[in-house]
């Protein structure tokens, strides 16, 4: 699984960071969301989703193979 | 029920048990999800009542949060008049919005605001000792659940921290039921005014050089830049009192009542202070105290659910409802804090989700780690029937009488 952040949604609200600190931190230069894992760890996939879904801008990408698109509409 | 045009009721809905929401939303969630209400002033405006709608509704772009527009729906003629007073970015839609929020964005950094930790258990304990040292009964709202988010507000903008008093003060009057329209409209003002004036006095001090805190920095980087003018600015610093005061007090209050009505949670939680963090959460969903928030304009043609709303309409979009929805949240309506209820909306969704939510929760969590410990044996010093509670903006109790 691959996550990325749609940085021109996102509003720096940190729900991802707090759902899963070790994947997800925030920018100290703008507060834009920042992946730290590439791919996201298997144990932290099910957190990952979570984080991707509580977002509340939807700025979070999931992608396995295949091209990214937002887990929930 | 709700065919298209008919009304279901009149805005707002009366709640039966102080801390649950009005009966109304689980009817209406369960017969006709999205429905109509008439509002105060004859107006009609949408009202959803399913999480999944509400949060596709807070999510979507053709619906503006611009109060000034020409019929955006409010609760009642009082909060019409006070928030038409209001310009901060979270009265306006994009750009606009983005760039004003986006000035603040590195203040309320996840890191940055945990970093405050020691600060809020320092204000804490400090206020737990003087309750202490005056031994029972208390008013809990002015004495500890105001005195919190007072004194951050104070540290946040780094202002003379005997000012606390008189935030307490004014916000207390602007939303006291005992106060008059004329008496919490000059509150309002007053606080506005204090804003107008602290920016006055920070861009002396900015140009003789004072770079450290959140105002300086606004001042420096967006105020002289001319990136904002002076009555963006105070709004602005306005709304981080009115974003983090009331809202915090009352989640203090509230929660403390909540658990006072609930000793079996009460019992866990001070048997493991790890389930904190849980307890915080479920007491966000639980309590939703921004419960007459989320009101939107259509400026678009949007459909959710089926429905088709128009441009013009009003749509109203409760937290509450959203936060006690069964598809969601089993047993929708039970107080658990083993429960996950991170799923909460409690902060919002969309674009406009609380900026100060980091500070909210760190504030909860310090303020429920502790405020057991020292008083277990707390009980309402009178009864509970007894209890005024405050129907404005935001939810929360007049004052809370405790002992121990």
């Amino acid at each position: 699984m691959k996550a990325e952040i749609a940085a021109e949604r996102c509003i720096g609200a940190g729900t991802c960071v707090t759902t899963v600190p070790t994947v997800f931190t925030q920018s100290e230069q703008d507060g834009i969301a920042v992946v730290l894992k590439d791919p996201v760890p298997p144990e932290s996939e099910e957190d990952v989703e979570r984080a991707a879904d509580l977002c509340p801008v939807q700025a979070i990408l999931l992608s396995r193979n295949a091209a990214a698109a937002p887990v929930s509409n | 029920m709700g065919d298209v045009g008919v009304t279901v009721g009149k805005w707002p809905f009366e709640r039966v048990e102080p801390l649950d929401p009005p009966p109304a939303y689980a009817e209406l969630r369960a017969t006709c999800p999205m429905s109509k209400v008439e509002l105060w002033d004859g107006s009609q405006a949408w009202l959803a009542t399913r999480y999944a709608d509400i949060r596709a509704l807070l999510s979507n772009p053709g619906l503006s949060s611009d109060t000034s527009r020409e019929g955006f729906p409010q609760s009642s003629e009082t909060i019409a008049r006070a928030r038409g007073g209001q310009k901060s970015f979270a009265r306006l839609d994009p750009p606009r919005h983005d760039e004003h929020r986006n000035m603040l964005k590195k203040d309320f950094l996840i890191a940055r605001v945990n970093g405050l930790r020691p600060y809020l258990e320092g204000l804490v304990d400090g206020l737990l000792d003087e309750m202490e040292k005056h031994g029972p009964p208390v008013d809990l709202v002015p004495t500890f659940a105001q005195a919190v988010p007072a004194h951050v507000i104070c540290k946040l903008l780094d202002l003379p921290d005997e000012h606390n008093e008189f935030f307490q003060d004014r916000v207390n009057t602007w939303m006291s039921l005992d106060s008059t329209p004329d008496m919490a409209a000059q509150a309002g003002a007053d606080a506005i005014d204090y804003f107008a004036r602290l920016v006055d006095e920070r861009e002396v001090e900015v140009r003789e050089g004072r770079t450290d805190d959140v105002v300086s920095r606004l001042i420096r980087e967006h105020l002289l830049t001319g990136d904002m003018d002076k009555l963006e600015l105070t709004h602005m610093l306005h709304l981080m009192l009115l974003g983090g005061f009331d809202t915090t007090a009352n989640m203090i209050s509230l929660g403390a009542l909540t658990f006072l009505d609930h000793p079996h949670q009460l019992a866990d939680l001070q048997a493991d202070p790890s389930l904190v963090p849980r307890a915080v959460e479920e007491l966000l969903r639980y309590l939703t105290v921004a419960h007459h928030v989320a009101f939107r304009l259509a400026t678009d043609e949007v459909e959710t659910a089926g429905t088709c709303i128009h441009a013009g309409e009003g749509v109203i979009a409760p937290l509450a409802a959203a936060n006690r929805d069964p598809e969601v949240f089993e047993d929708p309506d039970v107080f658990d804090i083993h429960r996950d209820a991170r799923s909460h909306v409690a902060f919002g969704f969309g674009i406009h989700q609380c900026l100060g939510q980091p500070l909210a929760r760190l504030e909860l969590n310090v303020v429920f780690e502790r405020f057991f410990q020292r008083f277990p044996t707390l009980q309402l010093a009178v009864p509970r029937d007894e209890l005024r509670f405050r129907n404005s903006m935001i939810y929360g109790v007049e004052s809370l009488p405790v002992t121990w």
